[in-house]
């Protein structure tokens, strides 16, 4: 059988397979909720299904999925009167840009009494998470959902009404943070790599050390 | 190259978006010393590792699309010849017999079939019969036909509708509508159009957008729907204009006004915008026009953001601009600009910047 509505249906169960799980992960950076982040992105399918079945067909359909769990998400947050949307004004965008140009840095934080201690496998992977959430709310928003929707330079800048070219420099600037942040919390990248190998072999028990 | 140049490369590589000259850049940099191999791989490995710490929750799959179907109605579909197995059970390694499915040769209970008149059937088949011509009739005044999504992909676009009304949709807006339209001609609108409507007196036109619905009493109108707010500018007649989420609290807007729609509140304006159907006409034309509405006119047409330097401080407010532009790229509509004001404007990051020379 091959009837438009059944292609629609394989088409609709392949996109829900495909995008429920990160679209879940990427409701939760907002909600931290993990019920109201299925909530959220069902509801999305259900909208989908019963009235926007022509997007399936569409190769924007992982664009308008993503942009619309962050609107949805944000709109939650409202709701539950748990965050005060701070809008991204093309000012505040030239500002945080010149900021950029003239090279005043963002401040890293350290986690709490941290010493410099070799850091170990999970340490590691709870650095990165530490990591992330330390980052500048909108540099943030521009890393996760990028990571999470794999989508263009272009597509992200759209969804969050935003420049090509800040989307760039937020993205470098998550980078350069992450990487200063593990480093001044013990993790030293470029000597991880060997070191995870040793790890695997059985050699040590710390992926790091300096 | 400088730290942070290698690092934005590298992550345009990893986001398939360099060009062939920057991948080009990418491959000498990384071929001129071993150290640059090593910064590469850190910067890979902490975009894929934090790709993995982010979506490192599991949510439950199964469970969420079974309660989809509870919800929505899916079409039949052929099931399977084969029964599908799930595999083997790792404990006996036997496959797990199906449960309670009946073998394909028991027999049937058997079932008595009660007797029922002749003349009863022919009156239920009757009754049964009106009742479906009634229902075809019903439901053929009320079936709803396909639905209509137009999308101004590249550009403008002319829209006529079935009932003699036209839309010019702007770059990026979206219109839908049901058929068939012409019983209660209701469309739905994201981003910014521009309706010129039919007059007819059956009906009112209805326009919805994020946060209002729109209603016409014979008109022309500009319709602005954005993120946050939702916009009206009526040219002739006039429209009632209410909030979506509580259709009790609406305005009626008259020709020459502008009603806005943001944060639940309502804000009317007579002031006159000229160059609001700049997007459409590809002319824009500032007489006396202050620099800030001038610059915020250009910058919308372009769609670039705009930023105004405060070191202009309350120069602002002196500097007016008298230009007409006519289907003019950017570069010339700078450069007269800077000649008029004498200002300096640049774009610069896809953002117009304002600045004293």
């Amino acid at each position: 059988m091959n009837t438009p509505e059944s292609h629609l249906y394989r088409q609709f169960k392949a996109v829900f397979d495909t995008y429920y799980n990160s679209l879940c992960n990427y409701a939760f950076t907002f909600t931290k909720n993990a019920e109201s982040s299925e909530d959220i992105v069902q509801d999305l399918f259900i909208k989908i299904w019963e009235d926007r079945r022509e997007l399936l067909m569409e190769n924007t359909i992982r664009y308008y999925l993503f942009t619309a769990v962050r609107n949805n998400s944000i709109s939650w947050l409202r709701q539950e009167k748990k965050f005060v949307l701070v809008e991204w004004t093309d000012r505040e965008e030239a500002y945080a840009e010149t900021a950029e140009a003239s090279g005043s840095g963002f401040q890293h934080g350290s986690p709490a009494g941290s010493v410099q201690e070799p850091a170990t496998v999970a340490d590691y992977r709870r650095l990165l998470e530490q990591g992330i959430a330390s980052l500048p709310p909108k540099c943030r928003e521009v890393f996760e959902l990028s990571r999470f929707s794999h989508m263009t330079y272009k597509e992200i800048a759209s969804s969050m009404g935003i420049s090509v070219k800040t989307v760039e420099n937020q993205l470098g600037k998550a980078l350069r943070n992450l990487r200063t942040f593990l480093r001044e919390n013990g993790v030293y990248l470029a000597w991880a790599l060997v070191n995870f190998f040793l790890y695997l072999v059985g050699v040590g028990p710390y992926l790091v050390f300096y | 190259m400088e730290e942070n140049e290698y690092i934005l490369l590298i992550l345009k590589h990893l986001n398939k978006e360099t060009s062939p000259a920057e991948q080009a850049g990418l491959q000498q940099w990384l071929d001129t010393d071993p150290s640059h191999q090593r910064e590469y791989q850190v910067v890979e490995k902490i975009w894929h590792d934090s790709g993995q710490v982010l979506a490192d929750r599991q949510f439950d799959k199964e469970a969420a699309w079974k309660k989809l179907g509870e919800t929505l109605t899916f079409p039949a579909l052929p099931q399977p010849q084969v029964p599908y197995q799930t595999g083997m059970s790792p404990q006996t390694g036997v496959s797990p017999q199906p449960e309670t499915s009946p073998q394909p040769g028991a027999p049937l209970q058997p079932r008595r079939i009660p007797s029922f008149p002749r003349q009863k059937w022919l009156a239920a088949a009757s009754i049964l019969l009106l009742l479906g011509i009634g229902g075809w009739w019903y439901y053929s005044k009320k079936v709803i036909g396909p639905r209509q999504v137009i999308l101004a992909k590249d550009g403008p676009r002319h829209v006529p509708l079935p009932d003699g009304s036209f839309v010019d949709l702007r770059k990026g807006a979206v219109l839908t509508y049901t058929e068939p339209f012409n019983d209660d001609r209701k469309v739905e609108l994201t981003g910014e159009a521009f309706f010129l409507l039919a007059a007819r007196p059956s009906g009112p036109f209805s326009i919805r957008t994020t946060h209002a619905i729109i209603e016409q009493m014979g008109t022309s109108l500009l319709v602005k729907d954005l993120p946050a707010s939702d916009e009206v500018i009526v040219t002739a007649g006039k429209v009632k204009f209410s909030d979506r989420d509580d259709p009790t609290r609406n305005r009626i807007v008259r020709a020459g006004e502008n009603l806005t729609l943001a944060e639940e509140r309502f804000t009317t304006s007579r002031k006159k915008e000229p160059n609001f159907m700049s997007w459409k006409t590809g002319v824009l034309d500032f007489r006396d026009e202050p620099l800030e509405s001038a610059a915020a006119a250009v910058g919308d047409f372009f769609e670039l953001p705009v930023f105004i330097s405060t070191d202009l401080g309350g120069e602002i407010g002196k500097i007016k601009v008298n230009a007409r532009f006519d289907h003019q790229p950017l570069e010339q509509v700078l450069e007269e600009l800077r000649l008029t004001t004498g200002l300096d404007i640049q774009k610069r990051k896809d953002t117009l910047v304002f600045n004293i020379k």
